[in-house]
């Protein structure tokens, strides 16, 4: 297994001026393989196609109110989801680009709100952080696994729950038997995808996901999407993480409507995991 | 290194200005060659054709105009079946990009479509441009499980891209 040419940064917990868009200052550095830190900002180490995720939440409670994340190239919007909020709760939202970037173009990252007054950015690693990786490093092996729902998942209100998955779209290296846990097979840094789907519409739900490592709900990557008069909802998110051999992955999901609700299942367009492997440590 | 089977488009709503509300509208793949890297057909239609069986890491964006409070919606087809929808609430009086990404497994031949979705009552602007910027709305996908050169006729070399350095994403 080769390294990957690939970032992580997490952000200060800064205060958020209602209504500007700020640069967020990175906190610590995960990892840096492809030297890519530089003060605030991801430099391209090389001309290339890159992966780009980002992840920001914003730590007030939030009602019919937008909370936006851009990544900046060389001080231009590259692109800004925007999210509202309608669950009456704190947001988290991610993003992921692919693009191709020239030796020493920069990645800034900013976010928005229109919460009505200054608000904190939500800080902690599994809510905002930032990676960035070189698409044509390619690991050596391909070591996969996706598995899913086969039949719809009710979610008691207010209550986190661990999906328990039926079954595997692919497996390369035994990552799954049964149960909840995607078990790594060796230490390295991996790509995790979680997609989100609903059966039916929501209005003023907050919806919580969070992709777990040996356990702990936060300590991978946590959305909070806050969904206001919506059509059944579908989401997804990403992250990158550092595992050991043996880890285990999971997703765990909360909805706070006052009724149950229900994940959809299917091995096509349903709710699912997905794992692969980007490379070693170093 | 070989970046295997890449894609980089931009996407748009063929002859139309605006999407039409509560239907499902296929958008056309729309690129220069420069960023096609291993023979994916279908540039310049609504139909884009997976050059080699594997496993893929695809993004997608749609950028729309103005909302509040209705849902706005993207979805990837394979082969006329959904295979990845993201949707979302809509809010503040803002304009909005959709993004969405997964990883797939592909085969050769499969027909790729990406459609979109808003349900505001009447027709809405969507972002309509041959190179993405924030205003834009693109396609994105790479094999992950190979690093082959591309070799398929009409892609071109990574030596041809470095020194091209053309830039459709900006």
């Amino acid at each position: 297994m080769a390294v990957p040419t690939l970032a992580k940064v997490s952000f200060d917990a800064v205060e958020l001026t209602n209504g500007a868009v700020t640069q967020l200052t990175f906190n610590a550095t995960e990892f840096d393989s492809g030297s890519f830190v530089s003060g605030d900002t991801f430099v391209a180490p090389s001309d290339g196609y890159y992966h780009i995720g980002f992840r920001a939440g914003l730590s007030e409670t939030m009602n019919g109110k937008y909370w936006r994340i851009f990544i900046y190239k060389n001080g231009a919007a590259l692109t800004s989801p925007i999210y509202t909020s309608g669950g009456n709760d704190w947001v988290a939202n991610s993003v992921a680009v692919d693009t191709w970037l020239d030796a020493s173009d920069i990645i800034t990252f900013y976010v928005q709100h229109n919460y009505g007054a200054n608000g904190t950015l939500w800080a902690g690693s599994y809510t905002t952080h930032a990676y960035i990786y070189q698409l044509d490093d390619y690991p050596g092996t391909f070591s996969s696994a996706r598995v899913y729902l086969t039949s719809d998942e009710i979610l008691a209100a207010s209550t986190p729950e661990e999906l328990v998955w039926d079954a595997e779209s692919w497996d390369t290296d035994g990552y799954w038997t049964s149960g909840t846990d995607l078990v790594v097979p060796s230490t390295g840094i991996y790509l995790v995808v979680a997609t989100v789907a609903m059966t039916s519409v929501v209005d003023d739900v907050v919806l919580m996901a969070s992709t777990s490592v040996n356990g702990s709900q936060f300590s991978g990557a946590f959305n909070n999407w806050n969904h206001e008069n919506q059509e059944p909802p579908d989401n997804q998110m990403e992250t990158v993480l550092l595992l050991t051999a043996s880890d285990t992955v999971s997703l765990t999901l909360e909805q706070r409507e006052l009724n149950d609700r229900s994940v959809e299942s299917g091995a096509v367009s349903g709710t699912a995991l997905t794992i692969v492997r980007l490379g070693d440590q170093s | 290194m070989a970046l295997s089977n890449a894609i980089l488009v931009g996407t748009q709503v063929p002859s139309l200005a605006t999407v039409a509300n509560n239907t499902w509208t296929s958008l056309e793949f729309v690129t220069t060659a420069d960023h096609n890297l291993g023979g994916w057909t279908g540039l310049n239609s609504t139909s884009l054709t997976v050059p080699e069986t594997g496993y893929y890491l695809v993004t997608a964006g749609m950028w729309w105009g103005a909302t509040n409070g209705v849902t706005l919606g993207l979805r990837i087809n394979v082969e006329a079946v959904n295979r990845r929808e993201v949707n979302f609430s809509s809010g503040a009086n803002n304009t909005q990009i959709l993004p969405l990404v997964d990883i797939m497994y592909l085969t050769a031949d499969d027909a790729i479509t990406i459609q979109v979705y808003q349900n505001t009552g009447g027709a809405l602007a969507y972002g309509n441009t041959a190179t993405p910027t924030l205003n834009g709305s693109y396609f994105a996908a790479h094999r992950m499980d190979s690093d082959a050169s591309p070799s398929v006729e009409g892609g071109l070399s990574w030596s041809q891209l470095s020194t091209k350095g053309r830039v459709l994403l900006t």
